[in-house]
């Protein structure tokens, strides 16, 4: 099976200190990933440089054959970045900067965005929409879609969640576990190829892990490629096959699930997965 | 640039043709200045004064309609280069530094100052008793001029001499030196308050005029020389009690006084009829039509320079976050001046100081340039913290769907920070009601001044200031409603996490 996301040597530093040291990973299509680890061990920030939520400093990604390499950024772009680090406390600068080659590098992460969808941890729904404008707004602004037909839509994907009596509530008025459904629905309605979890068990009680696993599971039919960060082993055992264990920066050890529990190789892989034995 | 100027130059000669034509357009200041000019007890829509008569009486000798504006007293110069009106008659004493700013008309009386002490004070009778002790005066007058002349007086200024006299009351200060026609109104029909002493120096009167407008003066002295030899002017001094020795000899008018004080007497009984509570409140009940009207300026210049603040605080704090960093910092030095700079002094440099580079508008543009600008500095703060409050998180959500930033902008982030700012904004609306009262400074008759017109009239701060104060409680009360209701509402709606 082909790759539908490589990673390249990809390096991330937060001010003087380096959260990704040379990452190299492939995801398969239609795979069920799982990236685990401790707390600040760098699978988030991982996570969110493969959409570009994050700028890495250094480094190739592929997704789904459209590759930004560090080689490709624009020539003024460590002036920027500096920009940038100047600029953090303001959430809506950190991409405001405008010429012809920021332009073009600038769509490429635009194609790339259009092919993942992602949960955040805290899902990000948007309150002042009602479910199903959560769900059908964001087909009409981005993909321009005519909005009885993004309803139309919307709706579909709706009933697949199971959320279809919901549709005119608002966000504060579903359960944690509802709200994650609407997270879900918001993203594949975009239709991506790939769909990225940010933690997705850590705000749920825990008859709804279940739930959400059946859902990636039941995603994984329709060939979605799928990768997970999480530190919920129980949780992982119910989706992943593949499992990546980072530690400091670094992938330490990846492989099958099974493999890395009953037998690591690695000294730092065996004493993360001992307490979940 | 040039379309301003064109606009400008259109706007000077419409405003020509509108209003100059045959209009005698004089100004004084209503408040708390009987006898010169003041509002009838009998009827508060109405003005009253000597000076109205002789206003009247000159633009009935030179045929023009004659037009009131009110302007506070000691603006009166500025307000006539502004334009604003082309004769000011409100007891502006002649003097050499005046003469400089203003032509003055031929003198139309003459009097002198008079100190005013609490009924019950038996030491002072002089300015001899008064070394070392308060006085007060109306600010730039000739008392104040004498007094700080001679020295050795504690002198304090004030906006009307009604102040004065009730902080003689008050035992605040323990003098008032004032022109002899408020000595004589105010310590007729007020027990608390006597005149004392020989009359101070010489206070002469006349009509000031721009110095360029040596016609309009020309016209104005002839309608005077006439008004005087004619005996008009002493039959209106005579009804109003003002005739006296001096000026008998000055206009070479001999004959003895006569008793026909009308308006005298009429102001006299209208204060002494009235004094229980009943009556009293009889009386403020006559004063609603007049303080409405006043509310409704309010309303209407509160409402008219929200909706500016509203729009123009979008506006700035879009370019201070959005903008290149040079325009983002300008505006950021602008917020900041606007926000640390008094209000009060915005508006007078709007007003006054903006005439002499070519920009005039009127008090009501003014004012609402003044409050809205202003307001608007604090609506864009506003506005920047409701931006940042939701920004990462949903920003990050928006364009992780593959949205562009400005679209995430206008969907999604700015909807919410408008939700977030509407209570913030019906609060600062509130107070935008209660700073609206500054305008007056600048020459708007809104509620604040009438109250101080009706008030210092009636020489009744009390029972006029609750009035007054619970207008400007039943005005704020529907925002308080709305700032109420959407702060439950919209808060409601954040509860997500």
């Amino acid at each position: 099976m082909q790759n539908i996301i490589s990673i390249a040597n990809l390096h991330k530093s937060f001010k003087n200190n380096e959260v990704l040291k040379g990452i190299n990973l492939e995801v398969k299509k239609g795979e069920i990933l799982s990236i685990v680890g401790k707390s600040g061990c760098g699978k988030t920030t991982l996570l969110r440089c493969i959409n570009f939520l994050e700028i890495p400093d250094h480094g190739t990604i592929n997704v789904n054959g459209i590759s930004i390499s560090t080689d490709d950024f624009p020539k003024n772009y460590q002036n920027i970045e500096k920009n940038k680090v100047q600029e953090t406390n303001n959430p809506f600068k950190s991409f405001s900067y405008q010429n012809e080659i920021v332009k073009k590098f600038k769509n490429k992460i635009y194609q790339i965005r259009g092919n993942i969808g992602f949960l955040f941890q805290d899902l990000q729904l948007f309150p002042h929409y009602n479910v199903i404008e959560n769900v059908y707004k964001p087909l009409v602004i981005i993909k321009k879609m005519k909005k009885e037909e993004a309803i139309l839509n919307a709706e579909k994907i709706l009933l697949k969640v199971n959320l279809i009596n919901h549709r005119d509530k608002y966000p504060h008025q579903l359960s944690g576990g509802q709200k994650q459904r609407v997270a879900i629905a918001r993203a594949l309605a975009m239709s991506p190829k790939i769909m990225l979890y940010d933690e997705p068990t850590s705000a749920l009680d825990p008859e709804l892990v279940r739930e959400i696993a059946d859902m990636i599971n039941m995603l994984e039919q329709d060939k979605i490629t799928q990768v997970i960060v999480s530190h919920d082993i129980n949780f992982i055992k119910l989706i992943a096959k593949q499992v990546v264990f980072i530690d400091e920066g670094e992938i330490v050890e990846m492989g099958l699930l099974e493999k890395l529990l009953t037998n690591p190789v690695d000294e730092r892989t065996k004493h993360y997965f001992d307490i979940f034995r | 640039m040039r379309s301003k100027i064109i606009f400008i130059f259109i706007f000077f000669i419409a405003y020509n043709l509108l209003f100059s034509q045959e209009e005698f357009r004089w100004a004084a200041d209503a408040e708390g200045n009987v006898p010169y000019i003041f509002q009838d007890p009998n009827n508060p829509k109405l003005l009253k004064g000597f000076e109205v008569d002789l206003a009247n009486a000159i633009a009935k000798k030179i045929s023009m309609k004659p037009i009131f504006v009110q302007n506070q007293w000691d603006g009166l110069i500025p307000g006539l280069y502004r334009g604003d009106y082309d004769i000011a008659i409100n007891g502006i004493e002649i003097t050499a530094d005046r003469k400089k700013e203003v032509l003055f008309s031929i003198p139309y009386y003459y009097t002198s100052e008079k100190l005013v002490v609490r009924s019950n004070e038996q030491k002072i009778n002089g300015l001899s008793d008064l070394y070392g002790k308060k006085i007060g005066v109306l600010k730039n007058s000739l008392a104040e001029r004498i007094l700080n002349t001679q020295g050795g007086f504690d002198v304090l200024s004030y906006e009307g001499e009604v102040n004065a006299f009730e902080d003689v009351k008050n035992k605040r200060i323990d003098a008032a030196l004032v022109d002899f026609p408020i000595a004589l109104y105010y310590t007729a029909c007020n027990t608390e308050l006597k005149q004392v002493g020989p009359p101070i120096g010489e206070v002469i009167y006349g009509a000031a005029i721009r110095l360029q407008d040596s016609s309009l003066l020309a016209k104005v002295n002839n309608a005077l020389t006439s008004i005087i030899q004619s005996g008009e002017l002493r039959s209106i001094l005579e009804k109003w009690n003002l005739w006296n020795e001096v000026i008998a000899v000055r206009l070479n008018d001999e004959k003895p006084s006569t008793n026909l004080h009308s308006e005298f007497e009429a102001y006299l009984k209208s204060q002494h009829t009235e004094h229980n509570f009943i009556t009293t409140l009889e009386r403020d009940v006559t004063f609603l039509p007049l303080f409405a009207q006043g509310a409704l300026v309010t309303l209407g210049i509160s409402i008219v320079s929200m909706v500016i603040a509203i729009f123009l605080g979008l506006f700035l704090a879009i370019i201070r976050i959005f903008g290149p960093k040079l325009i983002s910092l300008i505006i950021t030095l602008f917020i900041e001046i606007i926000r640390g700079t008094p209000l009060l002094i915005q508006l007078y440099i709007i007003f006054y100081a903006m005439p002499s580079i070519g920009i005039k508008f009127t008090p009501f543009v003014a004012a609402i340039i003044g409050l809205g600008v202003n307001y608007a500095a604090y609506e864009a703060e506003n506005y920047r913290a409701g931006l940042f409050a939701i920004a990462k998180g949903q920003m990050e959500a928006a364009i992780a769907l593959g949205m562009r930033r400005r679209d995430a902008l206008i969907f999604i982030i700015i909807p919410q920070a408008f939700r977030i700012v509407i209570p913030p904004i019906t609060n600062d609306f509130i107070s935008l009601l209660k700073d609206s009262s500054l305008v007056s400074m600048i020459t708007m008759v809104e509620l604040t001044k009438v109250y101080n017109q009706v008030a210092s009239t009636y020489f009744d701060f009390l029972g006029t200031g609750i009035i007054v104060a619970a207008i400007y409680l039943i005005l704020g009360l529907p925002f308080i409603q709305i700032a109420k209701y959407s702060e439950k509402h919209f808060g409601l709606e954040r509860k997500r996490k």
